[in-house]
């Protein structure tokens, strides 16, 4: 069983911080988990960037603001992602090279739209779904960063779709009954990892990048949701209620050997990767408070 | 509008950050000698001291909820599965583990109906339990509890909101007095994530904090300023409301109350760091400290379609993502560390505790995989002051579209709570209130 732990996780000078970070390393090598932020907000989505040195999440900034921040895993504390903030924003997605990022942010009327930024060149460009309360979600980028997968809720039901990089050339993946959710690309492009309800309950299900082929392979009671491939692609992040509350489970990329890696009566949720494979950062609620945690995946290797 | 006083309290980082205390210069919070139940025309034996009501403004879906449709055909039932609760036979949401865990603590009443489908009209119906006639709307149940306990040291209807009851459109009428008039409005008071109390209808001065409310120069130079403010917009009952000002701030119970930094941290953190979380822990603390009728409002709390807005549960897009990411977990958090608060305390003998909305959302999903409002038939949760918990009342059709048993109505709802309060058939119709309302007997 995975025992979190609870202590606060130290920052100061940066001899501290690297040492924090190579404990931190190593007591997530352990098959432990480490809690990195501590303000008990409502968080949601992390992803890391800039090569495993930063993780970005979305966080309830105020009762009545959702807000993007960034954390340098080597100390320091968060500070939002982009300074002004005008809408709600969370669900962020980034290329590999950190250069291109995407997240949904709520418009007026009311709609959620993908908002595309390229930083390099300080630009951004929206994708806004044509019904005037429809939504787009949980981007993912391509490897090769071209194309955007997402939940699109809007005319044809709530389907997976993807657009380019300009949010333009919209081409729906899916056209099932039920929730399409959740897409995430395997590390190669080939094969994109999704979360439907078209035969019941939420199921991991994957597909062609072109929507074609695809199979379920999750089959359980309760939501089986939020999948992440690994960076060598041989195995699928996911979170399921299998067993009567929110964890976290590893499967293979098959959906064979799925194994709770959470184990822990309250809530775990929204896995992501590290680069390196070994970690996972995730969302766990401890004693009521809502908070990121990395989690070792190399004690349940085979 | 008067300003009154300001004071830090320790926030729940134990960092201090100001927080206000507005004090209301109106009559629900006048200073009176105590009146026993009897002397007020309340059943003495009445089994609920006080009222809570957790308001879900916007419209939760019944659904996705506390009444799933699992057999139902795919465009009704959504994709959430079931999971067992402690009542025998009875399935709630996968999206509700701890509240399922703890189904034997409240009873859930699954034929609830309203009369319109608009946020504001059902809004309104729901908490006064009428349509609005001629002259406007009835008044709030709470706002019958303000009337009839009369002036009080502590204010009897306190309602928790980060701003007016509303949505874009504007404010929802039935939030207080209605035909009755402001006299009778709530106290309104925000809460913040991290505990900080707001209480916007009273001005403040500097420097005033818990501990010298008791200064009474301090606070007379502060009334004395509002007062300035007071003539100045042509308001000419200084005296009386000077008097009233003074008592409800020296009252060490009433500082005390609002002052969440007295809570463990512990308790702090087991409602969550939100401000509906926060809120739920401050409605207890006003229970707590004798203040009849609390409503918190989910208002502004978990709104990520429209920002800076107020529509709360109005899931006409995502309503599965949203449902499974904030409103589910949230809900099950926070209203199960209340239930679990309350009875720890021993206050859930002589707390009425409701939960609902306006509506639920329709059962049909919508074309682009959602939920719109749904009036016809939806959900309440009652727990304490006599409520026989672990009940199901009610059933609702294959679908969840109507009730196939006995409707619940809004005036069922305000009958009931005004009657485990001890005010009577006689006295309402001394009030001129819920005339034709009938008490739930299912519930007791």
């Amino acid at each position: 069983m995975t025992c979190f732990r609870t202590g606060r996780w130290p920052f100061g000078t940066p001899l501290i911080a690297w040492l924090v970070l190579c404990l931190g390393a190593a007591w997530a090598s352990a098959g432990e988990a480490i809690r990195i932020t501590h303000d008990g907000q409502l968080k949601f989505a992390p992803v890391f960037t800039s090569g495993g040195r930063e993780v970005v999440y979305a966080a309830h900034e105020s009762a009545n603001l959702v807000s993007l921040q960034r954390l340098p895993l080597a100390g320091g504390d968060h500070e939002r992602l982009h300074p002004t903030v005008v809408a709600h924003q969370f669900d962020p997605a980034f290329t590999a090279d950190g250069r291109w990022h995407c997240y949904s942010m709520s418009s007026g009327s009311p709609q959620l739209v993908l908002v595309i930024e390229d930083a390099e060149n300080r630009k951004s460009v929206e994708f806004r779904p044509r019904d005037a309360r429809a939504t787009a979600r949980n981007p993912s980028f391509s490897p090769d960063g071209l194309r955007i997968a997402f939940g699109l809720s809007d005319a044809q039901g709530h389907q997976i779709a993807t657009v380019n990089r300009q949010g333009e050339d919209l081409q729906l993946l899916t056209r099932s009954a039920g929730s399409n959710c959740w897409p995430a690309f395997s590390p190669d492009g080939q094969q994109i990892a999704f979360g439907s309800s078209r035969e019941g309950d939420f199921e991991i299900y994957v597909m062609r990048a072109d929507g074609s082929e695809p199979r379920r392979l999750t089959q359980s009671p309760g939501r089986d949701m939020r999948p992440a491939w690994s960076p060598d692609g041989k195995r699928i992040a996911f979170v399921s209620v299998r067993d009567g509350n929110s964890e976290i489970y590893v499967m293979d990329a098959d959906g064979a050997n799925p194994r709770n890696i959470s184990q822990h009566p309250d809530r775990d949720d929204y896995p992501a990767w590290h680069p390196d494979g070994n970690r996972l950062v995730i969302v766990a609620t401890r004693d009521g408070q809502s908070d990121l945690y990395l989690v070792s995946v190399d004690a349940i290797r085979d | 509008m008067l300003d009154i006083g300001s004071y830090w309290s320790k926030t729940c980082g134990a960092t201090s950050r100001r927080s206000f205390v507005r004090a209301a210069l109106t009559a629900p919070f006048a200073a009176s000698l105590a009146n026993s139940p009897a002397a007020r025309g309340e059943s003495p034996n009445a089994p609920a001291k006080s009222i809570l009501v957790f308001w879900l403004g916007g419209g939760p879906s019944h659904l996705d909820l506390f009444d799933p449709k699992p057999k139902a055909p795919a465009e009704y039932r959504g994709p959430f599965s079931t999971i067992a609760t402690r009542t025998p036979g009875v399935p709630f949401s996968e999206l509700l583990p701890q509240l399922a865990a703890r189904s034997d603590r409240y009873s859930l009443i699954r034929t609830n109906v309203n009369f319109d489908g608009d946020h504001l009209i059902a809004e309104s119906i729901g908490l006064t339990g009428a349509p609005a006639g001629s002259s406007g709307y009835q008044p709030n149940f709470g706002s019958i509890i303000v009337k009839h306990r009369g002036p009080q040291t502590m204010p009897s209807f306190v309602s928790l909101a980060r701003g007016p009851i509303g949505d874009g459109r504007g404010p929802m009428l039935g939030y207080g007095g209605g035909v009755w008039g402001q006299a009778y409005d709530p106290f309104m008071v925000s809460c913040s994530e991290r505990g900080e109390v707001e209480i916007p209808s009273l001005k403040l001065f500097e420097g005033l904090n818990p501990g010298r409310l008791s200064d009474r120069r301090l606070v007379l130079e502060g009334l004395d300023r509002a007062r300035r403010e007071i003539d100045s917009n042509r308001f000419v009952q200084w005296d009386k409301l000077n008097d009233q000002a003074h008592a409800l701030l020296t009252s060490g119970a009433a500082r005390q109350a609002f002052d969440l930094s007295r809570e463990s941290e512990a308790t702090r953190r087991a409602y969550g760091q939100t401000s509906v979380g926060q809120s739920c822990l401050l409605g207890r603390r006003l229970v707590e400290a004798g203040v009849p009728y609390v409503q918190v409002n989910w208002s502004q709390f978990v709104e990520v379609l429209y920002p800076f807005s107020d529509y709360g549960w109005d899931t006409h897009a995502d309503n599965f993502g949203l449902l499974a990411d904030w409103h589910g977990p949230l809900l099950d958090q926070v209203f199960s560390t209340l239930l679990d608060d309350l009875e720890t305390r021993g206050l859930l003998k002589t707390t009425l505790v409701l939960c609902l909305g306006e509506f639920g959302r329709t059962p049909r999903i919508n074309a682009i995989g959602s939920r719109d409002h749904w009036h016809q038939c939806y959900f309440s949760l009652w727990a304490g002051a006599g409520v026989q918990p672990g009940r199901v009342i009610g059933e609702s059709d294959p679908r969840g579209e109507y009730p196939v048993t006995k409707p619940v109505t809004p005036a069922m709802v305000g009958t009931t709570l005004l009657e485990q309060f001890g005010i009577t058939t006689e006295t309402r119709a001394a009030l001129g209130v819920l005339r034709e309302g009938r008490v739930i007997d299912d519930l007791f």
